[in-house]
């Protein structure tokens, strides 16, 4: 039970933080909304179906546009110091991950929600009848994304200049999440059955292994 | 004091960065009801030994030393079993403020308060708040405080837990004479309610009066370490010079 509360008072504080801070959820939306719209004008529609084609770019931009976002989750604990006050409480560690991690989730989903409402008013990416699978199925390989995202800004956290570095050892490991996602975002705009697919369970595969390590993974991420 | 068991007991402590050897076989105790005046030039290892006694840095150099080892706390090695009961009971005070500065030191309060459990909570934030005089401020953001605001709010910080024993690193840093005063004050009284106080600062004015025992950490390693009973300024400046050869002023 305290080990609950704990994460739930993480994820509040973070929570009012970034609400009050909003510089890194106005540059993440921004990036995002910037991105659609650039390839609203680059893309010819009477040329490209982006209902099959889009669905990469859109993980394109779901993935920079959220490494804006949780590269900055624990590199905003070093301005004053907090991640060794956080360190410091006499609280299991990783429930502090697991408040940053459901921060970074919910955010991630906020960013997904709205880009597919931009989508479709900028690009006339259709969702329609397979709004449910599809959102099941970013759903999924958003856990892991999270997962992953808030472990390696922890391990940049120390590193000066480490906002550069995010994305360069943070991508090449999400890789085979961002091929699963795309996959599956084809394949349920194109009305194929994804619940149960392959690539649905390599997702849950990969969610669970991230999910269990990175908990594990914390303590020693963090430590100076 | 020196019969009861040590809140925090250190042996030869070692501690290195790559090559470099910031800490080379620190021994130090702090007993309940003592204050004890840690002096030492920047770059002494001063800031490293807080870091170690607080957990967030591991002891090494010596090959595989883990902080069972070296640390003892309440004279019981200080490891996994014991070590969330040993966080329970300090209090860090650091050069950073550990405060959220887009949160109100209400809300910084109260999170660090739950975090830690602390029941009573609202009545402990306004009474600290009012002890270090910020009571005012207490709805205005963090980032808004000035140097010497921060640090009073950081000190309420340290406070709220109800520590048994007090790191504080420059706690007199960014301070007015005034506030200087109130610290010297609060400090006294909390060495009165029998808490372990470790104390880095350069301010010797302050703070000799209310010492116990005073100590100079010189180049990774306890220089000079005596009484605080009938050591003048004069005398404690003088062996602090002798010490450190006067590589700074204090």
């Amino acid at each position: 039970m305290r080990y609950l509360r704990v994460v739930l008072l993480v994820f509040a504080k973070d929570f009012r933080e970034e609400i009050r801070r909003k510089e890194n959820i106005a540059s993440s939306l921004l990036f995002a909304f910037l991105s659609l719209v650039l390839f609203a004008f680059a893309l010819d529609p009477t040329q490209v179906d982006l209902n099959t084609t889009g669905s990469g770019l859109l993980w394109l931009i779901i993935l920079f546009a959220g490494s804006l976002f949780m590269g900055a989750s624990f590199r905003k604990e070093m301005e004053g110091g907090t991640l060794q006050a956080l360190l410091l409480s006499p609280v299991d560690r990783s429930a502090i991950y697991l408040g940053k991690f459901l921060v970074n989730l919910a955010f991630l989903l906020l960013l997904e929600a709205l880009l597919l409402v931009f989508a479709f008013l900028l690009l006339d990416f259709r969702t329609g009848a397979v709004l449910v699978p599809l959102a099941l199925c970013w759903l999924a390989v958003t856990v892991g994304y999270a997962a992953l995202g808030t472990l390696f800004s922890a391990l940049i956290a120390h590193v000066h200049g480490g906002q550069v570095i995010y994305p360069i050892l943070l991508f090449p490991v999400l890789i085979p999440l961002v091929i699963a996602a795309a996959t599956l975002t084809q394949d349920a705009l194109a009305g194929r059955p994804v619940l149960g697919s392959q690539w649905l369970r390599l997702v849950a595969l990969f969610d669970t292994l991230f999910v269990t390590a990175s908990v594990f993974l914390f303590e020693y991420a963090v430590e100076e | 004091m020196a019969d009861a068991a040590p809140t925090l007991s250190v042996q030869d402590l070692k501690k290195r960065f790559g090559y470099v050897t910031v800490l080379d076989g620190v021994s130090l105790d702090l007993h309940p009801g003592e204050l004890v005046l840690l002096l030492g030039p920047n770059g002494a290892g001063k800031t490293t030994l807080t870091k170690v006694l607080t957990t967030l840095t591991r002891p090494g150099g010596g090959g595989l030393r883990q902080a069972k080892d070296v640390l003892k706390f309440r004279g019981a090695p200080l490891g996994a079993e014991n070590r969330s009961e040993f966080l329970s009971q300090v209090g860090y005070l650091s050069h950073q403020s550990f405060l959220y500065a887009h949160l109100t030191p209400e809300e910084n309060l109260r999170f660090f308060g739950k975090l830690y459990g602390m029941g009573d909570l609202e009545a402990r934030i306004t009474r600290l708040l009012e002890q270090v005089g910020l009571s005012s401020a207490r709805r205005k953001p963090v980032a808004t405080f000035s140097r010497g605001m921060l640090q009073r709010l950081s000190m309420a910080r340290v406070l709220l837990t109800d520590p048994s024993l007090l790191i504080l690193d420059e706690p007199y840093s960014g301070l007015d004479p005034a506030g200087s005063r109130t610290l010297t004050r609060l400090l006294a009284g909390l060495k009165a309610e029998h808490r372990a106080l470790l104390l880095i600062t350069h301010e010797l004015e302050d703070c000799l009066p209310i010492a116990d025992r005073v100590a100079i950490l010189h180049r990774g390693r306890i220089a000079w370490s005596a009484d605080a009973a009938g050591l003048t300024l004069e005398e404690a400046r003088a062996r602090y010079f002798e010490a450190t050869g006067g590589e700074d002023r204090t």
